[in-house]
């Protein structure tokens, strides 16, 4: 009963996204307060229908109803119960479904701040989501939808991909998707204010802002656990191939790492108003560009799970509201003149300029590198896929040039900066880098562009730490204690200070790419059970293989003891499981990380005597680039984290001290 | 069965949407958007506030010299005088605010070096 109620409930949600989509517009252009209201309380109840339909596949998993067909694409009765929740997104449906009910709960989250924050913008940012959810909502009552029944019910499932049978599974696909579609956010936000005729004015770019920074954390966590997933389970001892699902999801997050900068110039400044609008129509255009590649678009992944052929459906949507979004900014050019002007290149609006171009110069080089192959094929009839020595020699200089600006930009102020106080500024982190360079070279580190990449991750690092420590030590001086004069220096500003803290995440993510691109090692061995070998300061013993077979798949395990410098460090195990079902193998990397280096260990098929080939590696400094992860967390966080005034020290605000004087 | 849980799932969404033309209230039309006067000179107003906090952030961490500081400074100001003086609010309104805006400087200097400054 409960999978009907799901399934009523899929096209009765449809027909709300439809009459709030049209209502709120209306309402809007009309001035129609109740038209308005209604659309917006319709859209409240948009995520509970499709929770009824989320709910309704969930119990159809774990009670095993295999009368729904998604739920025999997608498990078997030997599937662990807990994967249910990877089973309900792993394929097509269950995904959309997913998306569609995550972003109608976002949806009305931002859609009650916006009614309070912006009445006049809000019904127009309603009626933009609900036609992107109209849109999911449709796709999967016509094409995909996961609660529909089988004429004669199934006697056991299919099971779920074996790739996705791993913890990583549980957050990487659901924060990433998120990710991909909280985006839509944003841009509703800034399409409903140019709808308006109010994207000349700033009034939406506190609310752009915030439900920028907040998509942008959800795109980060999302990519940062993709990488730690490839890491540990796909087996080739890397995270980051430029796989066109990868590039996928990278794509929209560099848009959206420039639209969360250049907002800031445009409430500050009042300057790049058209540039904003147009950088988050093109940061949801990569985004739809992701979903579309992720679901049977025409460029071969190695990790497209959900293929099917509706992803011709999402270029097209794509298509229309690229092309909509284009309509409206022509329509409301004349509103969106900048008041403020660069007064000079030294200055901090100028160094955001700069680093935008940059980072949308990258996604259009990785997005030009994914979509190559459709063209090689329509222009000569073979595939070119361009890999990832393209990506990493066109990419990896400009990307470059971002960290460089990332720690020089926010040290100089708005407007102007003078040269001698820039010049005052910068000889820290210089000299930083110089001594780092030098200790380098020292200790062997001499590849010209790791040392200079490292150098310039250290002027940033520098440039933030010796900001600190000249707040910490002037406080210190008064009497506090360094924490207490730390704590209080941060929360003097905390965008300013939570920005620092994700720069500072991001200088540990380019130390942990620069080491394990630059300095990696690998080898394979063949190796039978009690033979020694070594890779450089380590030497692994294959002691021997464990077997389990289970109902569902056999599962092989080799274990080692390991050696570093001649001290035992302990034993590791590398997997390696055959699915039955599915005639997949996949491998579990044996993995020990610290900050220096991770030994990694993958092996390949065993032979009857236990005997096989094993990659090894040693990718110096990774577990910096899980580190990092925490801090675009706490640094976003804490950047978008209410600000607590004691009324006396706080400006107040204008119109509450009119009225308080005028009572 | 079915029917009645169509029913029950249809009544929720046509509740929440008839709602407002039912019990038509005053909360339905909004008594100020960010169309008028007051939401623009508000928003103004935070800009040249936080312009003149951030100068004070730079300044009183080495990023800004006294110069380009009193430029910066005298330019916000000017703008919050300026929307000040468009509000036609009285001489003791005015000074009251311009009161909140340098304790506020104060606050920040304070904060930032633990020194007190002097306006």
């Amino acid at each position: 009963m409960i999978v009907d109620a799901g399934f009523v409930a899929l096209p009765i949600a449809l027909l709300v996204c439809v009459y709030v989509s049209v209502a709120s517009l209306i309402g809007a252009w009309q001035r129609l307060p109740s038209l308005v209201l209604s659309a917006r309380y319709g859209l409240m109840t948009v995520p509970i229908l499709l929770l009824i339909s989320t709910l309704a596949l969930v119990s159809a998993f774990v009670s095993h109803d295999f009368s729904v067909r998604y739920v025999v694409e997608n498990s078997s009765l030997a599937l662990p119960s807990i994967y249910t929740w990877v089973a309900l997104y792993a394929g097509n449906a269950g995904s959309l479904l997913f998306i569609a009910t995550i972003f109608g709960l976002i949806s009305v989250v931002a859609v009650v701040g916006l009614a309070r924050k912006l009445p006049y913008t809000a019904p127009y940012a309603t009626g933009v989501m609900a036609i992107v959810l109209t849109f999911f909502v449709g796709i999967i009552v016509f094409l995909a939808n996961p609660l529909e029944r089988l004429p004669v019910p199934a006697l056991d499932g299919q099971g779920i991909n074996p790739l996705l049978i791993h913890f990583g599974m549980f957050i990487h696909p659901p924060v990433q998707m998120m990710g991909l579609i909280s985006v839509a956010i944003p841009f509703s936000i800034a399409m409903g204010a140019l709808l308006a005729g109010r994207g000349g004015r700033d009034e939406w770019v506190d609310q752009g802002r915030f439900w920028g920074m907040v998509s942008w954390l959800i795109l980060t966590t999302g990519l940062l656990l993709g990488s730690w997933w490839a890491y540990t389970i796909l087996g080739w001892g890397g995270y980051w191939a430029w796989d066109p699902v990868e590039n996928s999801a990278l794509m929209p997050w560099l848009a959206m790492t420039a639209f969360v900068h250049s907002i800031m110039v445009q409430k500050r400044r009042r300057m790049f108003r058209s540039w904003n609008i147009i950088l988050v129509a093109v940061a949801f255009t990569l985004a739809e560009m992701g979903m579309f590649i992720n679901r049977g678009g025409p460029v071969p992944s190695v990790h497209s799970f959900a293929q099917s052929t509706m992803g011709w459906l999402f270029l097209g949507f794509m298509g229309l509201t690229l092309v909509a979004s284009l309509v409206a900014f022509a329509w409301r050019l004349d509103t969106l003149k900048s008041e403020g002007r660069l007064d000079s290149i030294l200055s901090r609006e100028s160094a955001f300029l700069t680093q935008n171009v940059l980072f949308l110069a990258v996604a259009f080089i990785t997005l030009w590198g994914t979509i190559y192959p459709v063209f090689s094929k329509a222009a000569s009839d073979v595939v070119v896929t361009v890999g990832q020595p393209f990506f990493d020699r066109v990419n990896g200089p400009i990307l470059l040039f971002i960290v460089f600006l990332m720690g020089v930009g926010p040290l100089m102020p708005w407007r102007r900066a003078n040269p001698r106080i820039v010049a005052k500024i910068l000889a820290y982190p210089m000299v930083g880098a110089a001594i780092t360079v030098v200790i380098l070279w020292v200790l062997g580190v001499r590849h010209p562009v790791a040392v200079l990449a490292i150098g310039v991750c250290v002027i940033s690092v520098v440039g933030i730490g010796h900001e600190w420590v000249r707040g910490v030590l002037s406080r210190h001086h008064k009497g506090e204690s360094y924490i207490l004069a730390f704590g209080r220096l941060l929360a003097a500003n905390r965008p300013r200070y939570g920005g620092y803290v994700v720069h500072l995440g991001i200088s540990m993510l380019a130390l942990g790419a620069i080491g394990s691109s630059f300095y990696d090692v690998q080898r394979d061995f063949n190796m039978g059970i009690g033979q020694t070998e070594s890779l450089g300061r380590y030497s692994f013993t294959y002691t021997e293989l464990l077997e389990k077979s289970l109902p569902d798949r056999e599962e092989q395990t080799a274990r080692f003891q390991v050696s570093q410098d001649g001290r035992r460090i302990g034993t590791m195990d590398a997997k390696r499981t055959f699915y039955l079902d599915h005639r997949v193998a996949a491998t579990r990397a044996a993995i020990r990380s610290t900050p220096i280096e991770d030994f990694y260990i993958v092996p390949s098929e065993f032979n009857s005597d236990g005997r096989a080939v094993f990659r090894v590696y040693v990718n110096p400094m990774v577990w910096w680039m899980w580190l990092a992860g925490a801090f675009f967390i706490a640094g976003t966080v804490f950047a978008l984290w209410p600000r607590l005034h004691t009324q006396d020290k706080q400006v107040p605000k204008l119109r509450n001290h009119v009225s308080s004087i005028q009572k | 069965m079915l029917v009645t849980i169509a029913i029950f799932l249809v009544l929720i969404p046509a509740v929440a949407i008839l709602w407002p033309f039912v019990f038509t209230s005053k909360d339905n039309v909004p008594s100020d958007d960010e169309t008028s006067a007051h939401f623009e000179w508000e928003r103004r107003w935070e800009t040249a506030v936080a312009g003149l906090k951030s100068a004070e952030l730079e300044h009183a961490i080495g990023n800004l010299n006294s110069d380009d500081y009193t430029a910066l400074k005298e330019q916000y100001m000017i703008e919050a005088s300026v929307v000040m003086k468009e509000m036609e609010l009285g001489e003791k309104q005015e000074e009251d605010l311009l009161d909140s805006i340098r304790l506020e400087m104060v606050s920040i200097r304070e904060t930032v070096t633990g020194e007190s400054v002097d306006n």
